[in-house]
């Protein structure tokens, strides 16, 4: 198949993003990519492939140039080729930034009352408490109390959500004028478009009548900085700022249709236009009405529409009685005409909002703050904006549909588009929406019910709403970094639900517990849960690395605390076998010390069953501390005598390893690497022994001999290779490695007599 | 701060590399290749670099593949070589670092017929146990029955996926991959050729075929069953030849329900793919092999449905591996456009290209 040539065909978004032509997404490179620019068709000709491998613990991976084994492997293979390309996955988080972890960790915070039980579902909704009897007036005022204070809630959580998105912009926006970077500006062009959407949910559906006005406000001016600073510069570079026309025509009107109502009187007291009193003097107690009524418009208007019908009555008096305005000077008509302008917005007149607007948004602003400030209006301000303004579906900023998404309660849409935008916010932006009742009807879109019915888990049974499932997702992506890992893990137990269970279940064992905090913690979650086999798994694994590791006590403890107690004998055994074949305790001071002082038992958690299992090696360990047999035999008599093994076996034990608890064999070989001259006639003799046994053991295992041997002997050798349990039924080469078996056959057969009693 | 990653670095390794894997924590990397040797990095945690811990000859053939077991079982790392034997090794820590004996063999397991291609840890849930397929279309399944004892494996089910193997001329490729969920009975994909088995355990504790993938025109080159987390279904991608990534959703009956038979299955297709070995060719006749689904029916097995959920041509080539993430929320593919692209499912389950990471330089 042909190969795009990528230099060719990849494209840029307008953040200077590179695209992938293809998929229409941001395409990052590996460090150092081993392929040059265009060489991707050449490369392939050489049979090359990419492969990769990811983390099973995060989201990073390492790529690699492979190749089918069975291509020539003639073609020379470059360093470049054989090297690993380490690579990070740019997951549905938008960044990895510690800005971001952090806003993430603040937003489980803000929102984990909402989310305990799922109580964000129908968390207003009416439904919500079922009365019996007669409904009286009390229980009715008790109810809207009830909900009122709910509402309040919410308004807090989005409040705090829209502050911190604001924070992280901020943060995120300093940081990038430092290192220009064009990937965390596009991220963060990203966070932009979701805050611009933040506050609008805010201001629409999160606020107190009194609150909108301001929020809309921030809405707007968030958007874009309009009038723009280098106005007010063209403005105040004048002498006298207030006869430059720019200051009546466009700022002043700019300002106070965006409600930047204390901007616009700051800028009219520093234009100087005191002046207009000697000449002017109506003109000038127009300009100081206009200020005056500015400064009457109060921002909490909405609360009693009455305070705001007020003021537009002031207002359109004084718009009414400005046909009587005097002017002089021809020049000043330009400030005349505009403020009379001006008034006609602020009364609200919708023509002149229209022709002052540049934008649906403003639009849709400038009536809300002048024609009447009133939630109930909000839909048919928009529906006028709109038909002035019309939106271009397939231009327009994603922001921008989404909030007509919203205006227009299309909420799937909006959820689907910020889904696009971030899929960590719209999980939190999903639970308001939800808690609000705005999904309706269609908030449950998944129905398991049946299909858990099909697979028999009578617990899972349970629906899902759009929330449950982003914030499933949410916490999914938590779970695979490290430092979001509580807050997967808090996000699912306060989900509580038996999927979110199930998944707690299938991911601790995954989760490395780096201290003793780390694996009380697994162990609590797995308590509150109640997830026995997990927290054993836990366990194990956890057992397993520090058995590795050489930390054998608190090894075995865990073993032993996850209640397997078959693998907590195999490792018990595995340390005596250990022990017995290199003739030494095993290196861990602690488990020692442990069994030589009893005493400590009391103070140490030291299970009742690991006890049991460590009991042969204690025996052995006390064995090798006492050095001498005949203090074995009485010291110990209990040991033996609880029928462990028999007592003429324990002796033979211990006879073979008095033999060789010196480490015969590699003396021997000592003495063979020393010059012989060096050599006592004791060592020179014992090389001699050992080398007449090397060759007969040779001469006993060498086939001519064995074919000499008649099946129906007891031969020692027919017997061994009864025992042995090597596929090949092999005789041990050397009489090193004879001894070596021999001592691994003496303790299996320890180990299965112990078993045999247990 | 945003996250570094690590710097490429040397392997060091002669011939290509034809496997890379992570130890259970991401803190090991084995790799192995043509040249016979497995090389251990370990990731040191101070400099974020990955350190040879050992390299050594590990085969007489080019080494395709390593896993790594569950840390339950130990540190133990299986290898797998056109040499047809696996090898089973287990790290000494009391031997150096770069001393070549490192890694102790423990086992060597030479059943297979023809070269091994793939090799697979079954879900620690499930014990010691590993699968393999090979050259020669045979699927093995051993048991560590003490599991701590790894020089002793048995093999527990052998199954025909193929009646014979692929022609040599032709190419062919081998893949398999476990079920990862506990909540789930124990199944496994595997791939032969152009077609994907799905098998089950019945009740005999024996592997029969519950049922396919359908719609692959080419070689499988890859296959990864997504960690379940909660999901009802179950999802594997394949990634193939004809150049597509396929993602498929499995939902499960429990028992009472027969398992559909061969007749059932998808067997419209009878072209051949140029070229290469095609599995339709060489696909065992179930019906009359022990280890398969036999008389066509058994009650206690649950049933399985597969949906094709997507499918998609980004890489315009060949797609060389698919895998999933730990928690089976994104997949990652990789193909002939030298391209890894993610794939993530939005909340109406349909999955979407969500980045790209290019081997290309800019």
């Amino acid at each position: 198949m042909a190969i795009l040539e990528e230099e060719e065909s990849v494209t840029m978004d307008q953040g200077g993003i590179e695209l992938d032509p293809v998929s229409n997404v941001p395409i990052k490179r590996l460090i150092d990519a081993p392929i040059p620019v265009g060489g991707v068709d050449n490369w392939l000709k050489t049979g090359r492939d990419l492969k990769f491998e990811l983390n099973p613990v995060d989201n990073s991976g390492i790529a690699y140039i492979s190749s089918n084994p069975n291509v020539d492997k003639s073609k020379k293979c470059f360093p470049e080729e054989s090297k690993l390309y380490p690579f990070q996955l740019t997951d549905s988080m938008n960044d990895n930034s510690d800005e971001f972890f952090n806003f993430l960790k603040n937003c489980f915070k803000n929102f984990e009352e909402l989310i305990k039980n799922k109580d964000y579902h129908n968390f207003l909704g009416q439904n919500k408490e079922v009365q019996f009897g007669v409904i009286i007036e009390e229980d009715i005022e008790t109810k809207n109390a009830r909900l009122e204070e709910r509402q309040l809630i919410l308004n807090g959580i989005m409040s705090r959500l829209s502050s911190d998105l604001d924070n992280l912009i901020n943060q995120k926006s300093l940081k990038i004028e430092e290192q220009q970077d064009s990937e965390a500006s596009h991220n963060l062009a990203q966070l932009v478009d979701i805050m611009h959407i933040t506050n609008l949910i805010h201001a629409i559906y999160f606020s107190k009548p009194s609150e909108k006005i301001g929020l809309l406000t921030i809405w707007i001016n968030k958007i874009e900085i309009e009038p723009s600073v280098e106005v007010l510069k063209e403005i105040m570079s004048f002498e006298k700022p207030y006869k430059n026309p720019l200051l009546w025509n466009y700022y002043i009107k700019k300002l106070v249709s965006r409600g930047l109502f204390q901007q616009a009187i700051n800028t009219l007291k520093e234009s100087k236009f005191e002046e207009l009193e000697q000449n002017e003097n109506d003109l000038f107690l127009v300009i100081e009405d206009l200020i005056s009524i500015l400064n009457s418009y109060q921002t909490q208007f909405g609360t009693e529409n009455f305070e705001f019908i007020e003021w537009k009555q002031k207002c359109c008096e004084f718009r009414d009685n400005f046909v009587n305005v005097k002017v002089k000077e021809t020049e000043n008509l330009v400030i005349k005409d505009n403020i009379h302008e001006l008034l006609v917005i602020m009364t609200g007149l919708q023509s002149a909002i229209i022709k002052n607007s540049t934008s649906w948004y403003e639009c849709f602003v400038t009536k809300y703050l002048f024609e009447l400030p009133s939630e109930t209006l909000i839909s048919q301000y928009l529906y006028t904006s709109l038909e002035n303004f019309p939106i271009n579906e397939t231009v327009s900023d994603t922001w921008s549909q989404c909030c007509l998404d919203l205006i227009k309660g299309n909420y799937l849409n909006l959820i689907r588009k910020i889904e696009n935008l971030d899929k960590s916010i719209v999980a939190y932006l999903s639970i308001l929406l939800e808690a609000k009742g705005l999904y309706g009807d269609y908030d449950f879109i998944l129905s398991m019910q049946e299909e858990f019915d099909n697979l028999g888990l009578n617990e899972a049974k349970e629906s899902q709403t759009i929330s449950e499932l982003l914030l499933n997702d949410h916490a999914l992506e938590c779970l695979c970094h490290r430092d979001l890992t509580p807050v997967g893990i808090g996000i699912l137990m306060c989900l509580n639900s038996a999927k979110s269970r199930l998944i707690i279940s299938q991911y601790l064992p995954h989760y490395e517990c780096k201290t003793n905090d780390d694996l009380e913690w697994c162990m609590s979650i797995c308590a509150k849960l109640s997830l026995g086999s997990t927290a054993s798994s836990v366990l194990k694994v956890n057992a397993s690395k520090l058995f590795t590791q050489g930390n054998l006590f608190e090894s075995l403890v865990l073993f032993a605390k996850s209640g397997d107690l078959k693998v907590l004998k195999d490792k018990c055994w595995l340390i005596l076998e250990n022990s017995l074949v290199k003739n030494a305790s095993v290196k861990d001071d602690l488990i020692n010390s442990l069994i030589l002082s009893d005493k400590k038992f009391q103070d140490i958690d030291f299970p009742a069953n690991l006890r049991q299992c460590l009991a042969p090696y204690a025996l052995f360990l006390l064995f090798l501390q006492k050095k001498n047999k005949k203090i074995i035999k009485r010291e110990n008599q209990d040991y033996y005598n609880k029928s462990l093994v028999s007592q003429e076996d324990f002796i033979k034990i211990i006879e073979l390893i008095e033999n060789f608890e010196d480490n015969f064999v590699d003396l021997i070989k000592q003495f063979k690497k020393k010059n012989p001259v060096n050599l006592t006639q004791k060592e020179k003799n014992l090389i001699i022994q050992f080398d007449d046994c090397q060759s007969l053991y040779e001469f006993a295992v060498c086939d001519e001999t064995l074919s000499k041997i008649s099946n129906s002997e007891k031969d020692w050798r027919l017997i061994l290779l009864e025992t042995l349990n090597d596929q090949h039924k092999k005789f041990p080469e050397t009489l090193e490695e004879l001894i070596l078996l021999y001592r691994k056959c003496i303790n299996r057969e320890l180990s299965y007599a112990f078993l045999q009693q247990k | 701060m945003m996250k570094e990653p690590i710097k490429p670095f040397a392997t060091g390794h002669e011939e290509l590399i034809h496997n890379v894997a992570y130890d259970f924590y991401g803190k090991q990397l084995a790799t192995c290749s043509s040249d016979q040797h497995i090389k251990v990095f370990d990731l040191d945690p101070l400099t974020s670099t990955w350190v040879l811990n050992d390299s050594w000859k590990a085969h007489d053939s080019s080494v395709v593949k390593v896993v790594f077991a569950s840390p339950e079982f130990g540190h133990i790392l299986a290898s797998i070589s056109f040499d047809r034997t696996i090898k089973i090794w287990e790290e000494d820590f009391d031997e150096q670092n770069g001393s070549g004996r490192r890694w102790k063999k423990m086992a060597t397991i030479s059943d297979s017929y023809g070269p091994l291609y793939d090799i697979s840890f079954a879900p620690s849930h499930l014990g010691l146990r590993i699968g393999t397929i090979g050259n020669d279309g045979i699927l093995r399944v051993y048991d560590a029955i003490e599991p701590s004892d790894i020089r002793h494996w048995t093999l527990t089910n052998e199954i025909n996926v193929l009646s014979s193997p692929p022609a040599p001329q032709l190419q062919s490729d081998f893949s398999l991959s476990w079920c990862p969920s506990r909540f789930s009975s124990e199944k496994l994909v595997v791939c032969a050729l152009d077609q994907g088995f799905i098998y089950q355990k019945n009740k005999n504790d024996k592997f029969v075929l519950a049922t396919q993938l359908p719609e692959h025109n080419g070689l499988i080159r890859s296959v990864s069953w997504a960690p379940s987390m909660g999901r009802y279904y179950q999802l594997i991608a394949t990634g193939c030849k004809d150049g597509l990534v396929r993602i498929f959703k499995l939902t499960e009956t429990i028992g009472n329900k027969s398992v559909p038979n061969d007749d059932q299955m998808d067997t419209s297709r009878d072209e051949d793919i140029e070229g290469t070995g095609s599995a339709l060719n060489a696909r065992n006749d179930h019906n009359n092999n022990n280890n398969n689904i036999g008389s066509g029916a058994d009650n206690s097995l649950n049933h399985i449905h597969v949906e094709l959920l997507s499918s998609h041509d980004d890489h315009k080539g060949e797609v060389w591996k698919v895998k999933w993430n730990l928690t089976g929320s994104i997949l990652s593919s990789a193909g002939d456009d030298a391209k890894i692209r993610l794939w993530k499912a939005t909340y109406s389950n349909k999955f979407q290209c969500m980045s790209v990471i290019s081997a290309q330089q800019k």
